[in-house]
């Protein structure tokens, strides 16, 4: 009886060394769509992802929206939405436009009407298509021509800033980001509108990296 | 002619021929081509580590578009936290070796894989995000484990100075360069109207060599045959002397113990203590068999003795305490850099190397790469070695 025992743990042993091999031969796993709302399950960092972006435009859209000095008014305000006065002051490295993109299509479509929207981010494609309709070189189209351009009555700037800790002892790490929205007033150089979205963020990676 | 004179006549020669201008061709000298090969074959788990490789040999070759794409994805996993994965798993168990988990290297070259990312970004005027990068790469510093080697990546804090210098934000610059100011003493700031970086790379990567009972411990050295120390640059005939701002090997080697440092040298420690119960039962078992006949021991009980040894050795054997000793093998050895103010991109790019004497040496592959942005500011990089 014990040596069938012995017989049966040195098999198993044997069976668990040449279970050694590093070849990972697991499944592939067929593309799936993820929501962008909600938080990857396999890769995730502590700096600004698709969460974050759809989240603070999602609350600038609204708290703009709400604003009656900006869309309140009896003809519609014209607007910049880019990201030329954006910037990013983070230790998080990304695509500003990212953020500002979402803000100005979404809160256009949410908007109906109430504002306009300048489009200085595409200011070259249309002084080139002025120029070739004035110059003969196009005809006039059919809409109507300008003396000039829009003028914008509210600009976006904005800030995002970031504050880092790491802890040696447990591996955590944390980020917090502070992102301020806010819309200027471009004859009066007032701010006319103001938002703040900020969340903080913590990890600790496996022990094996600490 | 007399011994010394020969020698002055060929040290003469050397100094000429090391002074590379920048006419001469210089493509080719990083082997982005080999790179992306192994990076084709190489394994899951070292694919980070392949990548980083090629990223800096795109970027020696200046392919930007293929270096920041590499950088890009080395960083999605260096940046990302892996809290429960297989690999990770594996790493911690007796029956794998420390190396079964996926490359995201020790904190230096976490850092360094950031600092390149933010040169990328300074050359294409994102002055924003390379500050970004080169913050981030210092947040991978803070993690050293010696309180006083923590967050001392110099050349890092300086180029976030850099970055908010043309960025336009001099407060924040000046904050960055008088930290590099209090690590460094002596050292100038970059004049405020500087429109131009030098960063010299000599030497080669520090290597990780494993050492210890089943090489459970990793030491690392700096890289052999490297003499280069100093370097003199001359921009269209305007001398320049870039200071050493960063030593890696100095970053690789006092980051101190690691967590799973301890987790090895249990593995190591159990490995051994098997190793020496079934060497204990095997030898009892011989010993035994010889007096059974006079006390009349079962077979059985001897056999039993037996298995248990060979059982001890076999579960010794398999148990694998080996650290991972994988590293970035085309990094630099110290990092020199000067700023200073330059009407346009140089036309001739001349580089002297020296040793720490100040005798010229010979460079393995001297590279130098130079961009200008649609800002105006420019980056020239010089790097020794491939």
């Amino acid at each position: 009886m014990k040596l069938t025992a012995i017989v049966a743990l040195a098999g198993a042993a044997l069976l668990a060394g040449c279970a050694t091999s590093n070849v990972d031969n697991s499944a592939g796993r067929k593309t799936v769509y993820q929501d962008v709302s909600s938080q990857s399950a396999t890769v995730a960092g502590v700096g600004v992802e698709s969460q974050d972006v759809v989240s603070m435009t999602d609350k600038m859209i609204r708290d703009i929206l709400s604003n009656p000095q900006i869309a309140g008014r009896s003809t519609p305000a014209r607007i910049i939405i880019d990201s030329a006065y954006f910037s990013n002051d983070s230790s998080s490295r990304l695509n500003k436009n990212a953020i500002t993109d979402r803000l100005r299509v979404e809160l256009n479509r949410a908007a109906n009407g109430r504002l306009v929207f300048v489009a200085r981010h595409y200011g070259d494609m249309v002084q080139n298509e002025r120029d070739a309709k004035r110059s003969g070189q196009t005809d006039a189209g059919t809409i109507r021509s300008t003396k000039a351009t829009a003028g914008g009555d509210f600009r976006l700037g904005g800030r995002i800033t970031s504050m880092d800790a790491a802890s040696t002892t447990s591996g955590n790490v944390s980020r917090y980001h502070q992102i301020t929205f806010e819309l200027i007033d471009l004859e009066y150089g007032t701010i006319a509108w103001s938002g703040l979205y900020e969340f903080k963020k913590e990890a600790r990676d496996d022990v094996i990296y600490r | 002619m007399t011994s010394s004179t020969a020698k002055r006549a060929l040290r003469g020669l050397m100094r000429a021929a090391l002074t590379v201008p920048l006419a001469l061709p210089l493509v080719a000298q990083a082997d982005y081509a080999a790179e992306l090969g192994k990076l084709k074959s190489a394994k899951p788990n070292d694919a980070t580590l392949v990548t980083l490789q090629a990223g800096l040999a795109a970027f020696s070759e200046n392919k930007m578009p293929e270096a920041t794409r590499h950088f890009d994805l080395a960083l999605d996993v260096i940046e990302g936290m892996f809290a429960d994965t297989e690999s990770a798993a594996k790493a911690r168990s007796l029956w794998y070796a420390e190396g079964a988990k996926e490359f995201k290297g020790e904190p230096y070259e976490r850092a360094m894989a950031f600092y390149y990312r933010g040169l990328a970004y300074l050359a294409d005027a994102d002055y924003e995000n390379a500050r970004a990068s080169f913050r981030s790469g210092l947040l991978q510093d803070a993690f050293a484990e010696e309180q006083q080697y923590r967050a001392d990546f110099t050349s890092l804090m300086l180029l976030e100075g850099w970055a908010n210098q043309l960025a336009g934000d001099q407060a924040q610059a000046q904050d960055a360069y008088a930290e590099v100011a209090r690590a460094k003493a002596g050292w100038q700031a970059p004049p405020a109207n500087a429109n131009l970086l030098v960063v010299a790379e000599l030497g080669g990567s520090p290597r990780k060599v494993a050492d210890g009972i089943d090489n459970h411990e990793i030491r690392y050295f700096k890289p052999k045959r490297t003499p280069e120390r100093q370097v003199r640059v001359q921009l269209d005939g305007q001398a320049v002397q870039p200071v050493l701002v960063e030593d890696v090997y100095y970053q690789a080697s006092t980051r101190g113990g690691r967590a799973i440092d301890s987790i090895i040298a249990g593995k190591a420690s159990f490995k051994q203590t098997t190793a020496d119960i079934g060497m204990a039962a095997t030898n009892v078992a011989n010993e035994l068999k010889v007096y059974a006949p006079a006390v009349g021991s079962s077979g059985r009980a001897l056999g039993g003795l037996v298995a248990v040894g060979a059982i001890a050795s076999m579960i010794s054997a398999n148990v694998q305490p080996r650290a991972d000793v994988r590293y970035w093998n085309n990094l630099p050895e110290t990092i020199h850099i000067a700023a200073l103010n330059h009407g346009g991109l140089p036309g001739n790019v001349q580089v002297s190397l020296l040793d720490e004497a100040g005798n010229p040496v010979a460079a393995d592959k001297l590279v130098i790469n130079k961009w200008i942005d649609t800002k105006g500011n420019m980056l020239v990089w010089i790097k020794s070695r491939n």
